[in-house]
C-alpha cells in the first residue's frame, strides 16, 4: 500500500451531504411512527387490504414486465428491427414521463372512452378502470422499461462468441438461447426484475389517474399513505412503515442470492 | 467419411479473399498465413458463421454455401476447436461436452457417459466437475476439443488452437491434436500462423497472403521452395 487516499478529499464533504440527505428523511419517518398505536394500525383493515393488493398487483406487474419484456429486450438488442431507434425511445419514454402522465395516457387508452377502451366496454362489456387490473396495467407500465432497458443492456453486453460456439456443436437458435444465453443472463434478469418490482409496488400518479383510489379495490398501500394522511397522518406513518419494511425485507432477501453477482 | 471443397469469393467488410482449396476425407490441411491473410475469415466461412459471397462449399455431397443458400452452422456438422476455448462459463466439464451430444438428441444419461469417456481419452477425467474458470489454459483447450469431438462432426475446423497456451503447454496439447487429428475420418482445416504447428499436425499447408493461396504441396515441397519471402522466413523458423 502506498497511503495514498483514492478519494480527494474535496469529495468528502458533497459525499457526507448526499449520504445524510438520504438517510435524514428515513430517520424523520422513524421518529414519527406512534409506535404505541402501530399494533392497532396494523391489525385494521385498511393496512390488510392495501398491503395485499400492492403485493400482488406489483408481483403480476413484474411478472408481465418479464414474460412481455424479456422478449422485447431480445428484439431491441439482437433483433434486424426497422426503426429500432423509434421502439427503444417509446421503451424509454415511461421512465421519464410523469406518471401522472403515463396515467392520463392509459385512460386515453384503456379508459371507458379510450382508444381500445370503448371498444372493450360495447363489445365485451367490460372496463378496467377501478379494477385491480387497472393498479396492474398502471404499474407495469411504468415499471416494464426498467426491467426491458436493464436486460437489453447486458444482452448488448452478452459474450456472442459463445453463441457460435453453441451453434458449431450443433444448436439452434432456440436451443442457445435456453441453454446458454438465458443461464448467463439470470442475474441481469433478477436485477431488472427487483427494479422493475421496487417501481412498481411504490407506483402512486399513474395508479391514482388511472385506476383510482378505492378502498379494498384499487387503493394500494402508497395510495392509502396518501388517504390516510388527510385524515389520520400518524396511521400514514404506520403505513410508510409497512412499505419501507416490504421493500427492505425483499432487498436483503435478494441481495446475498442473485444482486451480489451483479453489483460484486 | 466425404471431401470438403471450397471455391469462391469470402471475407467480411472491406477484406474479400478468393480461394479454390479441397481436403480429402482423413486429410489435416493447414492453412498457413501472417496477420490479415484471412485465415480466420476462411474458417468462419466453412464454419458457417459468415456466408459466401459466392462460389461454392461442399462437404461430401451436401452443398453449404453457394452464394445465395447459407446453411447454418448449426446444421452443418462442422465441429469448430476456437482459440479462445469458449467453453460455456456456466457448465461443468462434462456438461460441456455433453452439450453437442444433447443437441443432437441424446438422453441425458447417455450424454453424460459418452461426455465421461471422452474426458478419459483427452485425460482432464479428474476436471469433470470443474467449471472453466478453474482450468488452465491446456485444460481448457483439451476439454473445448474433446467437446468438438464428442458431437461427432463430419468435417473439424481449428482457429489457431494452440495459439494461446505457453510453451511448454503447448508442445503436449500439440502432441495430443495430432494424435486425434490423425484419427479423425473426415477432413481437418487448421488455421494457424506457426509453421510449427503446421509440421506437426497437417499433411498439406497452403499458405495464404491477402485472400489468396499463393503456395501449396506438401510440407516438404512447399519447404523445399518457399514461393514468397514471407513462407521462407516462417519455416526457416519452424525448422530451427
Amino acid at each position: 500500500m502506498t497511503g495514498r487516499r483514492a478519494v480527494p478529499g474535496v469529495a468528502l464533504v458533497p459525499a457526507v451531504i448526499a449520504a445524510a440527505f438520504l438517510a435524514l428523511p428515513l430517520l424523520g419517518l422513524l421518529v414519527r411512527v406512534p409506535w404505541s398505536r402501530v399494533g392497532e394500525v396494523l391489525a385494521s383493515e385498511v393496512v390488510r387490504s392495501s398491503l395485499a393488493l400492492s403485493l400482488s398487483s406489483s408481483l403480476v406487474a413484474t411478472g408481465l414486465s418479464i414474460v412481455l419484456g424479456l422478449p422485447l429486450a431480445w428484439l431491441l438488442a439482437r433483433g434486424d428491427l426497422p426503426g429500432r431507434a423509434l421502439v427503444r425511445a417509446v421503451v424509454t419514454l415511461p421512465l421519464v414521463l410523469p406518471p401522472v402522465v403515463g396515467g392520463l395516457a392509459l385512460l386515453g387508452a384503456l379508459g371507458p372512452d379510450g382508444l381500445v377502451g370503448a371498444a372493450l366496454r360495447e363489445r365485451l362489456g367490460v372496463t378496467v378502470v377501478s379494477t385491480s387490473v387497472a393498479v396492474v396495467l398502471a404499474q407495469t407500465f411504468v415499471s416494464m422499461p426498467f426491467f426491458v432497458l436493464s436486460v437489453e443492456g447486458a444482452l448488448r453486453g452478452a459474450d456472442r462468441r459463445l453463441d457460435e460456439a453453441a451453434a458449431s456443436l450443433g444448436a439452434s437458435r432456440w436451443t442457445t438461447m435456453r441453454r446458454v444465453t438465458l443461464p448467463l443472463l439470470a442475474p441481469s434478469i433478477a436485477a431488472g426484475a427487483v427494479l422493475a418490482w421496487a417501481r412498481a409496488i411504490g407506483e402512486f400518479g399513474a395508479t391514482v389517474t388511472f385506476a383510482g383510489s378505492l378502498p379494498g379495490r384499487t387503493q394500494t398501500l402508497p395510495l392509502a399513505i396518501y388517504a390516510a394522511l388527510e385524515s389520520d397522518p400518524q396511521v400514514a406513518s404506520v403505513l410508510g412503515l409497512v412499505l419501507l419494511g416490504v421493500c427492505l425485507t425483499l432487498l436483503l432477501a435478494l441481495r446475498g442470492r442473485w444482486l451480489g453477482k451483479v453489483t460484486r | 467419411m466425404s471431401d470438403l471443397r471450397l471455391e469462391g469469393r469470402f471475407g467480411r467488410g472491406d477484406f474479400v479473399g478468393e480461394v479454390e482449396l479441397e481436403v480429402r476425407a482423413g486429410e489435416v490441411l493447414a492453412v498457413l498465413g501472417p496477420n490479415g491473410a484471412g485465415k480466420s475469415s476462411l474458417l468462419r466461412t466453412v464454419a458457417g458463421f459468415d456466408p459466401l459471397h459466392t462460389g461454392r462449399l461442399i462437404l461430401g455431397d451436401h452443398v453449404l454455401d453457394d452464394g445465395a443458400r447459407h446453411i447454418p452452422p448449426e446444421e452443418r456438422r462442422v465441429g469448430t476447436v476456437f482459440q479462445d476455448h469458449r467453453l460455456f462459463p456456466h457448465l461443468t466439464t462434462l456438461e460441456n461436452i455433453a452439450f453437442g451430444l444433447r443437441t443432437h438428441g441424446w438422453r441425458k444419461a447417455a450424454a453424460a457417459h459418452e461426455a465421461s469417456t471422452w474426458l478419459e481419452r483427452l485425460g482432464v477425467a479428474h476436471l469433470a466437475t470443474h467449471r472453466p474458470h478453474a482450468l488452465s489454459g491446456g485444460e481448457a483447450q483439451r476439454v473445448a476439443l474433446a467437446r468438438t469431438l464428442a458431437a461427432d462432426p463430419r468435417a473439424l475446423v481449428l482457429d489457431e488452437p494452440l495459439a494461446a497456451l505457453d510453451v511448454r503447454v503447448r508442445t503436449e496439447v500439440r502432441a495430443l491434436l495430432a494424435e486425434h487429428l490423425a484419427a479423425f475420418a473426415g477432413p481437418c482445416l487448421l488455421v494457424t500462423h506457426d509453421a510449427a504447428d503446421a509440421l506437426a499436425l497437417a499433411d498439406r499447408l497452403v499458405v495464404l497472403e491477402d485472400g489468396r493461396v499463393v503456395q501449396d504441396g506438401t510440407i516438404h515441397e512447399v519447404a523445399a521452395a518457399p514461393g514468397t519471402d514471407y513462407v521462407a522466413r516462417v519455416l526457416r523458423g519452424a525448422a530451427r
